[in-house]
């Protein structure tokens, strides 16, 4: 089994996210364990990330590696095109092979609205998310 | 071999068995099928996820194809009755007209536009929308000048010595 993001208490939780907003001003999104993410799942996802805003945009760090699906039109959503978004940019975390092939197939056929990047490292992403913080 | 390996052994090519059942129903723009993801994590999890994803965007591109095929049929249909409408006001016009050299004129422009109609007719009532049969074209182009100059009871008969199965694109159907 590979880990996950440690997830404090006040973490909200949605049907596939626990997501919340760390000291370092980098939000956190963690998928439930066999995640089966379609559109309703993303839109409510992108709703909490955006109850987050407060007077700056911020970096998101999405950990994907418990990911079981994502729905094409969920790629669609989380590809932030056409719609209104108070993330800066977003990183994802994949280890196993499912959630490898996922993340590619994501970022690949996907042109994201903002900067996206696929990591296996948890701080190596957080490295790189630093930059995008307003 | 133990009973575990070869239990291991079925249960891999029953999964590529599925994957590969998947993949020829894809092949055949079947996209109903999908692959089971069980959430392992493993390979066959990733490899079966992978083309499901794959159906989903050969599907949509499938469709808006099927979408662009029926805007150019509704193109063609659309300037084959635009021409229709030149072809008709063209022959009130010539109601009007008493020399018979402008009438000449007239009704030549008046075919020339009736045969431009058919090629877009053509063009949207067959399946490949991109070319049409030249002998076809010929068939129908001089039954339809027959219909419009014939007297009735004529009996004029056409006889076609052209190769079949010639296909040609819009841009030379027109001039010829």
């Amino acid at each position: 089994m590979t880990t996950t993001l440690n997830r404090p208490s006040h973490a909200k939780e949605s049907t596939c996210f626990y997501t919340w907003m760390g000291d370092d001003g980098i939000c956190r999104t963690v998928t439930k364990l066999r995640a089966e993410i379609d559109l309703a799942g993303a839109i409510e996802n992108s709703n909490v990330v955006k109850s987050l805003f407060v007077t700056k945009k911020f970096p998101l760090l999405v950990d994907a590696r418990h990911l079981k699906s994502l729905s094409k039109e969920a790629r669609k959503h989380f590809s932030v095109n056409d719609r209104d978004t108070k993330i800066t940019c977003f990183a994802l975390i994949v280890k196993s092979p499912l959630s490898r092939i996922i993340g590619n197939f994501f970022i690949s056929l996907n042109t994201t609205g903002v900067p996206a990047r696929l990591f296996d490292s948890e701080q190596e992403a957080i490295n790189w998310l630093k930059q995008y913080i307003q | 071999m133990s009973p575990s390996s070869n239990n291991t052994r079925d249960i891999n090519n029953a999964k590529v068995n599925e994957i590969l059942e998947v993949i020829l129903a894809y092949a055949r723009l079947d996209f109903t099928k999908k692959t089971e993801v069980i959430g392992d994590g493993g390979v066959f999890d990733a490899i079966g996820a992978g083309v499901n994803m794959l159906g989903e965007e050969l599907e949509s591109s499938t469709m808006s194809l099927k979408e662009k095929e029926y805007l150019i049929k509704e193109i063609h249909h659309r300037v084959k009755n635009n021409l229709q409408i030149v072809s008709s006001l063209l022959t009130l016009q010539s109601e009007n007209i008493k020399d018979e050299y402008f009438l000449e004129l007239m009704r030549a422009t008046r075919f020339r536009i009736t045969s431009m109609a058919l090629v877009h007719e053509m063009m949207y009532s067959t399946a490949d929308l991109a070319r049409i049969e030249f002998s076809e074209y010929i068939k129908k182009l001089s039954k339809t000048i027959l219909k419009s100059l014939s007297s009735p009871g004529s009996k004029i008969r056409f006889k076609y010595d052209i190769t079949p199965g010639r296909l040609f694109d819009i841009d030379r159907m027109i001039p010829l």
